[in-house]
């Protein structure tokens, strides 16, 4: 089975597309589609003007590509470890390969952008919606992917992706709570 | 109107596919055909947004220089660049730094970023060493003549001695009534401690590699011979400072001459000895950048911000607070030494 029919039966039969990549694993296809999908959510911030702390250039884009396949090891292996302690058996390379054929979708955010800059050039907002329902299609799709490569109910799926993302969202409050702290402790010190 | 053709019985139906058993040829045709039609497409709107990205300045823009086109990605903004205190060369170079290559290096992004327009350099500087405004002179002049921007120097506080000499880079000069400018010349300041050492039983004895090595050395007088030297260096420098005002505001040098004999002007002053284009503030300075750039409207303004610095200034504010080096620095005065455009009033 070729990477274009994986894609295609990702999208029309998941289940088939996860028994062949779990027979297969094709983790350097794996690795493409998320450069890919990077490559994508670099164009579509740039039209969309949301590339905050990098620059339109080659160096941009492969930073961007390198970052989203790090991103796609480290959450793949983050997932498989919670999925195992779960008592769950899958294969962290197949999940790999899976989670990127998600990460394909952000290709949907170019012409949706490109159509929203068209019918809405001074607006904002088109730019969040599309960003948040792509982004949205994504994550459901790296739920489901969780799902067929474990074999566990769409809820636990859900709960286990949540996971390592609220973790991040956690460790950022509790360092910013702790940064806040030494910051008022320094304010009374020179005040006193 | 067509017969009906019954199929033969030799060519029997195709049979449905069995999950698990290899798909039939044609659908494995359709579905690559599909795929590489959705891939197509997706590599046609990556084309079209690089090319919307891509896309040269001049196009972007609508009638009367609006940015109201289709596809618009940005609207024109006039860029702001804040050069507060002594032009100096940073220590290291680095990144989070204050200094001439980070000023060149912000001013040459700016001017790169898409959308600039034109870029006003907030002055608020008493000027710095020789080689380093002269630095940052010639990053204007460059920036000016290969990314064709207007560039707007404003006058805060003070902008004298190489605070001004960099303003003379810039087409416009924007300045407050109260501003101090001015103050064009050079300084070389050399101490003569010898009666201080001498009491102290300090005495230098340098092993010179020719007659003026050890010149402007404080452990001595200088000699006549050497103030020529000295002097004639400084005519130089105070040459290269004149001919850049001149060059800059379109005067005659010794109109500049005559301006030229270190003394500071207020910005009133300096309106009427033409060092300055006009009173105003920010948004007069913003505006005035916006007009020379063709910029309709009111122009939008990007602030260049370096978050680098902010995190390296509170760290070693930080540092200084705990070991008492502040109070120490903050007690010794500031000096400066080598050839300056500066002004030591401020």
């Amino acid at each position: 089975m070729t990477g274009i029919e994986t894609i295609y039966d990702y999208f029309e039969d998941h289940q088939k597309a996860a028994t062949s990549v779990n027979e297969t694993r094709p983790l350097l296809f794996g690795v493409l589609c998320f450069a890919l999908g990077g490559v994508s959510l670099f164009i579509s911030h740039t039209l969309s003007q949301r590339l905050t702390f990098l620059t339109f250039s080659w160096s941009s884009l492969l930073l961007t590509m390198l970052w989203q396949v790090s991103a796609g090891f480290v959450l793949a292996a983050v997932l498989h470890m919670i999925m195992d302690i779960q008592g769950r058996k899958g294969s962290a390379g197949s999940l790999f390969v899976l989670l990127g054929l998600a990460n394909l979708v952000w290709a949907l955010a170019v012409p949706f952008i490109l159509l929203a800059r068209l019918f809405f050039p001074d607006k904002n907002w088109p730019g969040s919606v599309i960003f948040l329902g792509v982004g949205f299609l994504v994550l459901s799709l790296k739920a489901r992917s969780l799902r067929d490569n474990y074999h566990v109910s769409t809820a636990r799926s859900w709960v286990s992706l949540a996971m390592p993302y609220v973790a991040l969202i956690v460790a950022a409050l509790i360092g910013l709570s702790l940064a806040l702290w030494v910051a008022i402790l320094k304010v009374m010190q020179w005040a006193h | 109107m067509e017969e009906f053709q019954p199929i033969p019985p030799s060519q029997p139906s195709a049979p449905a596919p069995v999950p698990g058993e290899a798909p039939a040829p044609g659908n494995r045709r359709v579905k690559r055909r599909l795929m590489l039609a959705l891939i197509g497409l997706w590599v046609v709107s990556i084309v079209a947004g690089v090319a919307v990205i891509l896309r040269p300045a001049g196009e972007k823009q609508g009638k009367g220089g609006e940015s109201g086109s289709i596809l618009a990605l940005s609207k024109d903004a006039v860029g702001w660049i804040p050069i507060h205190g002594p032009i100096m060369a940073s220590d290291g170079g680095k990144l989070w730094e204050k200094g001439v290559e980070q000023w060149s290096r912000r001013l040459r992004a700016m001017a790169e970023t898409q959308g600039i327009k034109a870029i006003v350099l907030d002055i608020n500087s008493p000027g710095g060493s020789v080689g380093a405004v002269q630095e940052l002179y010639s990053q204007i002049l460059r920036v000016r003549k290969e990314k064709n921007i207007p560039i707007v120097a404003l006058f805060g506080d003070v902008a004298a001695s190489g605070g001004y000499y960099i303003a003379a880079a810039c087409d416009k000069i924007v300045a407050h009534p109260g501003t101090l400018t001015g103050s064009i010349g050079v300084i070389f300041q050399v101490s003569n401690m010898e009666g201080l050492f001498a009491k102290v039983g300090y005495k230098s004895d340098p092993i010179k590699s020719g007659a003026h090595k050890d010149i402007a050395s404080p452990a001595r007088a200088m000699t006549p011979e050497e103030r020529r030297i000295m002097q004639a260096l400084i005519n130089d420098a105070y040459g290269d400072f004149v001919t850049a005002v001149a060059q800059g505001r379109n005067l005659p040098e010794s109109e500049v001459r005559e301006l030229a004999d270190g003394r500071i002007f207020s910005g009133n002053q300096a309106l009427a000895g033409k060092l300055v284009d006009q009173l105003g503030d920010s948004q007069d300075a913003v505006e005035l950048a916006g007009k020379l750039a063709g910029i309709q409207g009111k122009p939008k303004v990007r602030r260049d911000v370096d978050s680098s610095r902010w995190f390296a200034e509170m760290f070693e504010s930080s540092f200084g607070r705990r070991t008492g080096l502040d109070s120490l620095l903050s007690a010794l005065p500031q000096t400066h030494g080598g050839l300056l455009y500066m002004w030591h009033g401020w």
